[in-house]
């Protein structure tokens, strides 16, 4: 027992062998600690971090940045906007939190998809704390419908607002594909079931049906953001041409109420609810390893859609997007 | 022939004890936590500590959450000590400041060798304060304490496991 033993020993060959078992044992314990972690992380993993926001302030920040979309995508290195789901999230939470008393949106977003920026429009609306909204650069189209039923939209003189229009247009191949000799078989159940279709020339009929159902929705977005700020019908007919306007224009026609920036929204909060504000971020605070885990969820999803579109070509629900 | 060299064997020092233990678990803050502390920093709210407790006991995937990685991290840092003591006689921190870990021959507490080797459960029990099961983590506290009144300044868990730390002198 005692004979096998090489402790004590001087020589260089029996130090350099413990060397490498310790770094071959921390290496070891380096990879376990890795999958361990991974392993807690997808079964009891989650982000608290809204929970976690709870009586930490009075006054909830939340972000709206970017492309407004209606789920997260998983970008590991770019920030692909604001998820709708993420944005009713947090303003449930803030509204749950009897110590919030104010919650400041802070805008810069180009719009998106209609239907996240109405999710966050309405749960916005249904808050019954105090609702401030900042347009920094840009809140435009459905980042503008979003800031609406604030009690208090400021806005600085050069940023953009307005925009209040519906686009849904999609690139035609049917020239380029004719002079290269492909064809599109067109088999369908139902009339109108590949309307949109990028492989056929649409007809007048369905360019028809189209702008009805895009007028249909502007028609509801003019009609939510006039009822939110209680505009005049002559800016109304100003502001329903879908056009832009900087943020001097945009006081006069009442799309916001003052020229200021985060501080002037600040301080108004602090009158309001006679008190010093206590700000609180909402965000989400995503690890490495989620990060990484959606990235690849998503590179397999797309790849099954790739590899599903060539069995089954998309109807009009997957090739178009109708945007605000 | 030169005379062979005079070994002795003696009882190591408590502060080179501590300092190769804080030089242990600094490796191992790095190497082990570094993984946990992505995970726990995206579960827990930035904050002190009462906050994180309440958050805990609010809500069970955070006391999930925590609870399964201590009880990993535990187990991670138990194996560390337990197959480099038992395999070397030493842990990285022991190695730097030459301390050795052996078993009492015999189980005499009176003789000691630097050939004996720790067995796998001596090595096990002595670092028994890592293993997450009530009332061995009680240990960390106790062991210290014991130590202090014990001539041979052996936690209770070398103690029990019939184990020391000792340094090794030479002579010619």
């Amino acid at each position: 027992m005692a004979a096998q033993n090489n402790m004590g020993k001087n020589t260089a060959s029996g130090g350099k062998s413990k060397w490498i078992f310790i770094i071959g044992i921390l290496f070891i314990l380096w990879l376990i600690s890795i999958v361990a972690a991974g392993a807690i992380s997808l079964y009891f993993g989650g982000d608290y971090s809204i929970e976690s926001k709870m009586g930490q302030g009075n006054v909830a920040v939340i972000s709206v940045k970017g492309e407004i979309t209606g789920d997260k995508t998983g970008s590991l290195l770019l920030d692909e906007g604001t998820a709708s789901t993420t944005v009713v999230k947090f303003i449930k939470a803030a509204d749950k939190d009897q110590g919030v008393k104010a919650i400041l949106l802070e805008i810069n977003s180009p719009g998106g998809a209609a239907v996240a920026s109405e999710e966050i429009m309405a749960a916005f609306s249904k808050s019954q704390k105090l609702k401030v909204a900042v347009i920094r650069d840009v809140g435009a189209s459905g980042a503008y419908w979003i800031a609406s039923p604030a009690d208090r939209i400021f806005a600085s003189r050069m940023s953009l607002t307005g925009s209040i229009g519906v686009i849904s247009s999609y690139l035609q191949f049917e020239g380029t594909m004719r002079k290269y000799g492909i064809t599109y078989e067109r088999l369908v159940a139902g009339e109108y079931k590949d309307i949109g279709s990028p492989f056929r020339n649409i007809t007048d009929e369905e360019k028809t049906m189209f702008q009805e159902k895009i007028d249909k929705i502007h028609e509801y977005f003019l009609k939510s953001v006039a009822d939110n700020r209680n505009m005049s019908k002559e800016n109304i007919a100003i502001v329903s041409h879908g056009s832009f306007f900087l943020g001097e224009e945009a006081l006069e026609l009442g799309l916001i109420d003052e020229i200021g920036n985060k501080d002037d929204a600040v301080k108004y909060i602090e009158q309001e609810i006679n008190a010093s504000a206590k700000l609180v971020q909402y965000e989400e605070r995503r690890g490495l390893f989620n990060s990484i885990i959606d990235t690849m969820s998503h590179q397999s999803f797309y790849v099954g859609q790739g590899i599903g579109s060539v069995i089954s070509r998309p109807g009009i629900e997957e090739s178009i997007n109708i945007r605000t | 022939m030169p005379p062979k060299p005079k070994v002795y064997l003696a009882n190591a020092g408590t502060i080179k004890r501590l300092l190769a233990f804080m030089l242990d678990l600094l490796l191992l803050n790095l190497i082990v936590l570094t993984p946990f502390r992505g995970l726990l920093n995206s579960s827990l709210p930035e904050g002190d500590f009462e906050s994180m407790y309440n958050l805990m006991l609010q809500n069970d995937g955070v006391y999930s959450t925590v609870y399964a990685s201590a009880v990993a991290i535990a187990l991670i840092i138990l194996s560390y000590f337990v197959f480099t003591e038992w395999k070397l006689g030493q842990t990285l921190g022991k190695m730097m400041f030459g301390l050795f870990v052996v078993a009492e021959t015999n189980g005499r507490q009176e003789k000691l060798d630097i050939k004996e080797r720790v067995k796998f459960w001596q090595a096990l029990v002595r670092s028994a304060y890592f293993v997450p099961i009530f009332p061995l983590f009680f240990l960390i506290i106790i062991d210290p304490i014991y130590m202090l009144f014990n001539k041979n300044g052996q936690r209770l868990s070398e103690r029990l496991s019939r184990t020391r730390v000792v340094e090794m002198y030479r002579w010619m």
